[in-house]
């Protein structure tokens, strides 16, 4: 589609090129009429100078014929002044005719005839101050004067014959040229005027409909650009009240990460602490773990002694068993020695006695042994109680052993992990320093933000303003195109 | 603690033993024991029994019997004694009690070269005469059981040795197993 620019310069350059060609053919014939207005001025000073020459031939004779009819010198004051001027017309005439062959021949013709005459002028004004009036009467009676002037006049009317009949045809020349400008001009005046008509009716028709739909999207799109202007507006002030949002909760956050920052000094320090503790506390189980080992080999040392002891508790065992036998044989010896001793009547009385009193105190022996047993057998008890017990004591002192180990592997990994600690809450610290230091940044950079949203709010209030202007004069222009749509 | 009261317990009893055996050699010979019944204080089973100590001749552990076959199931078999064979009855199946361990205790009987086997020996017990046995009832006893003596609360059966020699006498198995 062809633009504005480009119809008008269309438009604008058939009419210079229309123009200038009327303007050439205009300017070619001033030219041709100027070039044939200046032949003719040519032509009529060769006329005027045929006459002039004819003139100062007409004169010279003037004034002979005064001075042979007077004698008087004065009158040969046209002749004189003839000889001078008719050699300068001759050539000027020569000069004025030089692109004209016949012209030059009857020069020729001419000035031998102007040079005869002037030497028969000559002769007789001799003749007349020598000889008188008589013989020069007759000698100019005799007609040779007259026949030189008759062939002058007559070579002199050759030549204005034929610088007139150039003048007629110079005449021609400029009328055919006259015409063909008068008719060029009107022509293309005329053409030149229809072709701008049109253009400019089908250059405003396209113009006003292409401008009135351009305006009329000028006018939506302004309508379109309020309504997002003021949209742009309303997001402009909830975003700068987002960001004074945004502002307050980065300020918290800024004082929460000091906090934290703060406390990871506090968690390295007490880490340092830690490991210090950690590391004093392997040296305690460390210590712990000799105390055991000293402890795991007196535990064996009252295991063997039990065990000893044991031993020594069965051996009595075995001999109160003996004992026990002896005092139950002894029982048994006693109770027969009675059995015998009722069987002997009387005599048996005492030994009954004795060996009544032998039985009770084997009685009392078996009932002591017995309790001995007893006592024994508490004492193995006791002993075994012990000897699990210690060795449930040694595996416990051997689990606390390797607990010790365990509990010491754990303090040098607990030292190890809070030296990890330390390094990690450092580096926490620090990029919380950093965090810090990019959250004041971003809250700088929010607060330019906001002043960038204000700033936008405030132009979104312009461009509403803009596009408001907008739409007046787009309606305006409008109606200035289109004053039926406007209205 | 406990282990210093068990030393003391036990120097007591030495002490109490001591001062027992001396004083045995210091009293004067009790001349009235004539009026006391000798008992000698044996366990059939579980049960605790009384056997007069004028009945038999002689106590002595169980060592070793010889078994042999008999159609008397009280029969346990034969064994040596000062130079004798003598017949070993078991006291227990003649009582009508189950033998299911071997006996440990054997009495001689004074009126007849046998002994009775039983399970164990309590003792040598004295009470005065004719004061705490008491007859009881047919019904409630077992065979060749007539008599309780009461000692220290405790109700022992006395095993009339007589009526056990007598059954054996008789020789009969019916006889002697007639109550199981």
């Amino acid at each position: 589609m062809w633009t504005f620019g480009r119809k008008i310069a269309l438009g604008f350059a058939v009419s210079f090129l229309l123009l200038l060609g009327i303007g050439i053919v205009a300017y070619r014939g001033i030219d041709s009429l100027t070039r044939t207005s200046h032949l003719v001025t040519h032509t009529h000073n060769v006329l005027e100078h045929i006459a002039g020459l004819l003139s100062q031939i007409k004169d010279a004779e003037t004034g002979q014929r005064g001075f042979v009819i007077t004698g008087d010198e004065a009158y040969l004051e046209p002749y004189h002044s003839a000889i001078g001027s008719t050699t300068k017309l001759i050539k000027e005439l020569r000069d004025l005719t030089a692109d004209n062959p016949n012209q030059q021949k009857r020069i020729d013709t001419a000035d031998s005839l102007v040079a005869a005459k002037l030497a028969e002028l000559k002769r007789t004004i001799d003749l007349r101050r020598q000889a008188g009036l008589e013989p020069t009467i007759k000698v100019v009676g005799g007609g040779e004067g007259k026949r030189a002037m008759d062939d002058l006049r007559r070579v002199a009317e050759q030549m204005e014959h034929e610088e007139r009949e150039l003048l007629k045809q110079r005449a021609e020349e400029v009328e055919a040229a006259a015409g063909n400008s008068r008719s060029t001009i009107v022509f293309g005046t005329a053409f030149c005027l229809l072709f701008v008509s049109g253009a400019g009716i089908v250059l405003t028709r396209s113009l006003t409909t292409q401008i009135a739909a351009a305006v009329q999207h000028v006018q939506r799109s302004s309508t379109e650009l309020q309504s997002a202007a003021n949209q742009q507006a309303t997001g402009a002030r909830e975003s700068s009240t987002s960001m004074n949002e945004i502002t307050t909760t980065i300020s918290e956050l800024l004082a929460t990460s000091r906090q934290i920052a703060e406390s990871a000094q506090r968690v390295a320090g007490i880490a340092e602490q830690t490991v210090g503790a950690a590391r004093s506390g392997d040296g305690t189980v460390q210590k712990a773990n000799d105390s055991i080992v000293g402890i795991r080999q007196q535990v064996d040392l009252v295991v063997n002694h039990m065990l000893e002891l044991g031993k020594k508790s069965q051996q009595i065992g075995a001999v109160l068993d003996i004992v026990s036998e002896l005092a139950e044989q002894t029982n048994i010896l006693a109770i027969n020695a009675t059995i015998e001793a009722t069987g002997a009547g009387d005599a048996g009385k005492r030994f009954s006695v004795v060996a009544d009193e032998i039985r009770k105190l084997a009685d009392r022996v078996a009932g002591s042994t017995k309790e001995i047993r007893t006592l024994i057998d508490d004492v193995r008890g006791a002993v075994n109680t012990t000897v699990m017990a210690t060795e449930t004591g040694s595996k416990a002192v051997d689990a606390g052993s390797r607990q010790f180990d365990e509990v010491a592997s754990s303090f040098r990994q607990i030292a190890s992990l809070v030296a990890t600690t330390t390094e990690a809450a450092r580096e926490i610290e620090l990029s919380t320093k950093q965090q810090t230091t990019a959250v004041e940044q971003g809250n700088v950079a929010i607060a330019s933000t906001a002043q960038a949203t204000r700033e936008t709010e405030a132009s979104s209030g312009q461009t509403f303003q803009t596009a408001s202007q907008l739409a007046g004069l787009s309606k305006d222009l409008l109606r200035l195109v289109q004053p039926q749509t406007a209205a | 603690m406990g282990a210093n009261d068990t030393t003391l317990g036990i120097s007591q009893k030495a002490l109490e033993l001591r001062l027992a055996f001396d004083r045995a050699f210091a009293e004067p010979a009790q001349t009235s024991s004539a009026a006391l019944d000798n008992f000698l204080a044996i366990r059939i089973v579980a049960d605790p029994h009384v056997v007069r100590l004028s009945d038999i001749s002689s106590l002595l552990p169980l060592k070793k019997v010889t078994l042999l076959p008999s159609p008397l199931p009280a029969l346990l078999g034969i064994t040596g004694f000062r130079g004798a064979v003598i017949p070993i009855f078991d006291l227990r199946v003649l009582l009508g009690y189950p033998a299911s361990e071997p006996p440990r205790w054997t009495a001689i009987a004074a009126d007849m070269p046998v002994g009775l086997a039983f399970d164990a020996f309590d003792g040598h017990l004295r009470s005065p005469r004719e004061a705490s046995v008491q007859p009881i009832s047919s019904e409630l006893t077992r065979p060749h059981v007539r008599e309780v003596l009461r000692c220290d609360d405790v109700p022992r059966p006395v095993v009339s040795v007589f009526s056990v020699l007598e059954t054996i006498r008789q020789g009969h198995p019916h006889n002697i197993s007639s109550k199981e």
